[in-house]
């Protein structure tokens, strides 16, 4: 036997190997589209199911021997030593921007020294003065971060704004990260994709039984009207920002005050989905007709 | 042209994205080499289905060349119907539907919006019967009855008539069908989600919102924290529902209706570290090399 963890009925195992067909899809399109091969994907997905093994200690008796994880895993004894004995084999990437930039808009919405009268918030220099500058309030959030690759990055989001010469003012509250594919968009991609995993996956185990995680849905019964779907979009986006605005006024007032190493990431996710028509077509009626080169066409066979 | 940087961004990301399914797949005894035939066969899908001009129709050969797979691979999957994982779909969302409509719609919801006792079939117009029927008049309302109340959304009242007990439906089995395939819905809609706002073509993005703890939360204030948003999102996900509720109804043209709807979350997790992997309890042969293995 593989693994320690819950014995899947056959139904089950087969809703759990086409649960992971659909979430696959939408990523593999965006690799397809970067270039990125099987092959590549499939290196790092055999590291990753290394990592796993090693580090989600899954099973109540697990001891993670090389021999053991080969057994998780199905992975050869050399493939396992690789990704064990070569640090650079899975992939490591500086951190971004990602997490300085929304919390320099909420600093500058909350914090009363960027905040003018009726909580609005002021209108800053780039560096001046420099107790109270654009530059300060970055500070303030990461010494380390460049002001003006996060002022370059709020302005190409729109949401700062010159203002004048020499000021910049804050439109929105929520960074919108930027349309094309960015270093940003996939950074924010992989995070929230695992940060939903981890909700659900959180969810699932029974010794979480009575303090599940918040994860709830409204869906439109029979689907909705293709022409209504811009009202409900609209509706949606003035209630989130309503809902989401309470959650980080109680984080800003409640719970945003914890030192960094004790303290947990946590926060809170609205999304909108659409889901495509189904399409019955078999994958075959959408490739052109196989060119006859002079063979007898052959059964398919299984993959060795 | 695809910078290095943002493909080695997109690997960082799939190595995040990878990590919990890979702990469920080996949690399931799924082993590697069945994990790969799959997102083999995702790859062929997704490059005829999505990748590739929709102007002809792509050539075996170009789906090899997009994907890095063999002719062979690409035919095994295009040959095999039954090659990738299919599953029917389980009850959950004609459970969802049911509870939804016992709690809003007349006559099953009575005054103040309180879900009715029903009796299983009798009256026949207002009954747990005809409120499946209501939702799905094919479906089979004994089994949806059993489920409820296997699930503890339902509870018997006396001796004949069945309550709501719940507006949303848990289902206690970790490992129940119906839970999994909820995490494939959900996580393939966020990634969908996602994936579609990226895309520069698409001008009007789908809505897509997060607030975070700038500085993480101390461990203790997460129940806290978790209760605040449940209050809110109760609303707030009420007040979607009421907007739905009246368009929600039959309308004469199915092929003009998308399925949509928004879904709410909350995460909280121990800051990620980056460790190199190691074994502190192996006993193991002297290592082998594995420079440039493939």
């Amino acid at each position: 036997m593989a693994s320690n963890g819950p014995v899947l009925s056959g139904d089950a195992r087969k809703q759990l190997l086409f649960a992971v067909r659909k979430v696959l899809a939408p990523i593999i399109r965006l690799l397809i589209r970067l270039g990125i091969s099987y092959q590549e994907f499939a290196e790092l997905a055999r590291g990753v199911y290394v990592e796993s093994a090693i580090k989600d200690r899954i099973g109540p008796a697990f001891t993670p021997t090389r021999d053991r994880v080969s057994l998780m895993t199905g992975l050869t004894r050399k493939q396992v030593d690789y990704y064990v004995d070569n640090e650079n084999a899975l992939p490591r990437a500086r951190p971004t921007l990602a997490r300085v930039i929304p919390e320099v808009l909420h600093r500058w919405h909350t914090d009363s020294h960027y905040l003018g009268p009726y909580g609005i918030p002021i209108e800053l220099e780039f560096e001046s003065p420099p107790g109270r500058s654009f530059k300060s309030l970055v500070a303030q959030v990461d010494p380390t971060a460049s002001a003006g690759h996060v002022l370059e990055d709020l302005l190409q989001a729109g949401c700062v704004a010159h203002s004048g010469e020499k000021h910049f003012r804050a439109i929105a509250r929520w960074f919108v990260l930027p349309d094309a594919l960015s270093s940003l968009r996939l950074d924010y991609f992989g995070h929230t994709l695992s940060h939903l995993a981890r909700t659900l996956e959180y969810n699932f185990d029974p010794a979480h039984v009575d303090n599940k995680r918040l994860e709830r849905f409204v869906f439109a019964d029979k689907g909705l009207s293709r022409a209504l779907l811009p009202a409900f979009e609209s509706h949606v986006r003035k209630r989130t920002v309503q809902f989401l605005s309470d959650v980080d006024d109680w984080i800003a007032h409640s719970g945003g005050k914890a030192l960094p190493d004790a303290g947990v990431e946590a926060g809170v996710n609205v999304f909108l989905y659409v889901d495509p028509p189904p399409d019955s077509r078999s994958i075959s009626e959408l490739v052109q007709p196989r060119r006859a080169i002079g063979r007898a066409r052959q059964p398919p066979r299984k993959l060795p | 042209m695809i910078s290095g940087e943002i493909r080695g961004r997109m690997l960082f990301a799939l190595r995040r994205i990878l990590r919990p399914l890979a702990r469920l797949l080996i949690g399931a005894g799924i082993r590697f080499d069945e994990f790969a035939e799959l997102a083999r066969g995702v790859y062929v899908e997704s490059a005829i289905r999505n990748g590739l001009s929709q102007k002809v129709l792509p050539t075996r050969e170009r789906v090899g060349m997009t994907t890095g797979l063999t002719g062979r691979q690409v035919d095994y999957y295009i040959d095999n119907e039954g090659a990738l994982p299919m599953a029917d779909p389980t009850l959950a969302a004609l459970l969802v539907e049911v509870l939804q409509k016992w709690h809003t719609v007349p006559p099953y919801a009575g005054p103040y919006g309180i879900p009715l006792e029903l009796e299983f079939d009798s009256p026949s117009d207002r009954c747990f019967r005809s409120l499946v029927a209501l939702v799905d008049p094919g479906a089979d309302s004994r089994l949806a009855l059993e489920e409820l109340l296997r699930t503890g959304a339902a509870a018997p009242s006396g001796e004949r008539h069945f309550r709501a007990v719940s507006r949303s439906l848990t289902m206690p089995d970790p490992t129940s069908p119906q839970l999994i395939e909820h995490f494939g819905k959900t996580l393939s809609r966020l990634a969908a989600t996602l994936e579609y706002n990226m895309y520069p073509e698409h001008s009007a993005k789908r809505l897509e919102r997060f607030v975070i703890a700038d500085r993480g939360l101390a461990r203790e204030l997460i129940p806290e924290f978790d209760t605040y948003v449940r209050g809110r999102a109760a609303d707030f996900l009420l007040d979607l529902d009421n907007w739905l509720a009246p368009h929600s109804a039959d309308e004469p043209n199915a092929a003009d209706r998308v399925d949509t709807g928004v879904n709410v979350f909350l995460y909280a997790e121990p800051p990620t570290v980056d460790e190199p992997l190691s074994l502190p309890a192996e006993r193991r042969m002297p290592a082998t090399s594995g420079k440039n293995f493939r």
